[in-house]
C-alpha cells in the first residue's frame, strides 16, 4: 500500500502507532501451557512403547512356538529315524551274528578240543537262545514301533550276546 | 530458552497486533498467549520462505481474529460522514489514530488495521474474515470516514473548548 494512496497524513500517523507491551506475567502462562502439553507427547511415546513391547512379546511367542514345534518335530523325526537305525542294526546285528557263526566255524575246524567241551557248546547252545530271542524282540520292535519294555529287553538281550561271545572268544583263546 | 528468548523478540510488535484487532487487553492477551503456544508446537512447520516475523505475525493475528469470532461486520453507514475524498488531518498524529481506531466499529476497525497498518491486500482480509472482497473495501472505507468524521468532530470539540 503506497502512501500517496493512504494519504500523506495517515501513512506518518501509522507509523508513529504506540506500542504495547503484554503483561509480565504471560511469558509463564505460555511456559505453563506448553510444559502441559509436552507431558502429553511423553505419554504418548509411552503409548507406542506399550505397544512395541506388546509386539515384541507376541513375536518372542511365535517364535518360542514355532522352535519347540520344530523341536518336537525333530524328536518325532529322531523316534522315526531311530526305528529306521534300529531295522539297520537289526540287520547289521544279523551279519554280524553270522559273521560271528563263521568264525567259530573257523576256529573249530582244526579238530580242537575246546570246540567239544562241554562248556562251549552250552556257551554256543545259550548264544542260539538269546539270538533267536533279540532277533523276536527285533521283529516285535518292528511290527508295535517304540515299546520301551521291548526295548530294554532287547538290549538285555544284547548284553547277554556279548557276553556269551566274550566267553567263548576267551575259550578259543585258551 | 530459545521459546523465551524469539518471545522476548516478538511480544511487543504481535500483542500491539493483536489489541489494535480485539480493541482489548484480555482479548489481545489470550490471543498473544495462543498465537505463540500455536508457533512453539508448530515451529517445524515453518518453512523459512517468508520471514519468521510474517509468519509469526499471520498465526497471532488469526488468534486475535479467532477471539473476535461471531461478531457480524458493521455495514450500516452513517449519512452524516464526512465524504470519501476529503483527506486526513495533517494533525493526524499515532497517537490520536490509536486512540480513534479504538472507537471504530468492532468489524471495520479490524479490516483498517489489517489493510492499512499491517498491510494485508483485500483478498487476503476476505480470506481471513470469510467475507467477500467487496465487504471487505466497503468496511475500509467506511473505517476510514468514520475515522475522517471523528476527526473533525474533536476538531469542533476542541474549538468549542477555545
Amino acid at each position: 500500500m503506497s502512501s500517496s494512496r493512504k494519504g500523506k497524513h495517515l501513512s506518518k500517523a501509522i507509523n508513529e502507532l504506540p506500542r504495547y507491551s503484554p503483561e509480565d506475567g504471560l511469558w509463564d502462562k505460555i511456559e505453563q501451557e506448553l510444559d502441559s502439553v509436552q507431558p502429553q507427547s511423553k505419554k504418548s511415546v509411552k503409548g507406542w512403547l506399550k505397544y512395541a513391547a506388546t509386539l515384541l512379546v507376541l513375536v518372542a511367542c511365535t517364535f518360542l512356538a514355532t522352535v519347540l514345534k520344530k523341536n518336537t518335530d525333530q524328536i518325532h523325526y529322531e523316534v522315526e529315524y531311530g526305528v529306521i537305525n534300529y531295522q539297520l542294526a537289526s540287520q547289521v546285528q544279523a551279519n554280524a551274528e553270522s559273521d560271528f557263526q563263521n568264525f567259530i566255524s573257523i576256529e573249530c575246524s582244526g579238530d580242537r578240543h575246546v570246540c567239544d567241551s562241554e562248556e562251549f557248546q552250552l556257551l554256543v547252545d545259550q548264544l542260539n537262545e538269546v539270538d533267536a530271542e533279540a532277533q523276536s524282540i527285533a521283529k516285535m520292535i518292528e511290527q508295535t514301533g517304540f515299546d520301551e519294555m521291548l526295548y530294554k529287553a532287547k538290549s538285555k538281550a544284547d548284553s547277554e550276546t556279548i557276553r556269551i561271545k566274550k566267553e567263548l572268544v576267551k575259550l578259543l583263546r585258551g | 530458552m530459545a521459546q523465551r528468548v524469539l518471545y522476548e523478540q516478538y511480544k511487543t510488535a504481535m500483542y500491539s497486533k493483536a489489541y489494535r484487532i480485539t480493541n482489548n487487553q484480555d482479548l489481545a492477551h489470550d490471543a498473544l498467549q495462543e498465537g505463540f503456544i500455536k508457533v512453539f508446537k508448530h515451529i517445524e512447520s515453518y518453512k523459512g520462505s517468508g520471514s519468521l516475523a510474517g509468519w509469526i505475525k499471520t498465526i497471532v493475528v488469526r488468534a486475535a481474529l479467532q477471539q473476535l469470532k461471531g461478531l457480524h461486520l458493521y455495514l450500516e453507514l452513517d449519512d452524516k460522514l464526512v465524504g470519501e475524498s476529503e483527506p486526513f488531518d495533517d494533525d493526524l498524529t499515532g497517537e490520536l489514530l490509536d486512540k480513534l481506531m479504538s472507537e471504530l466499529p468492532e468489524k471495520c476497525r479490524i479490516v483498517f488495521t489489517l489493510i492499512e497498518v499491517e498491510g494485508y491486500s483485500h483478498k487476503e482480509v476476505a480470506e481471513e474474515l470469510g467475507v467477500a472482497v467487496g465487504t471487505s473495501k466497503s468496511q475500509l472505507n467506511y473505517a476510514k470516514q468514520l475515522l475522517k468524521t471523528q476527526l473533525k468532530n474533536r476538531g469542533y470539540e476542541q474549538f468549542k473548548k477555545g
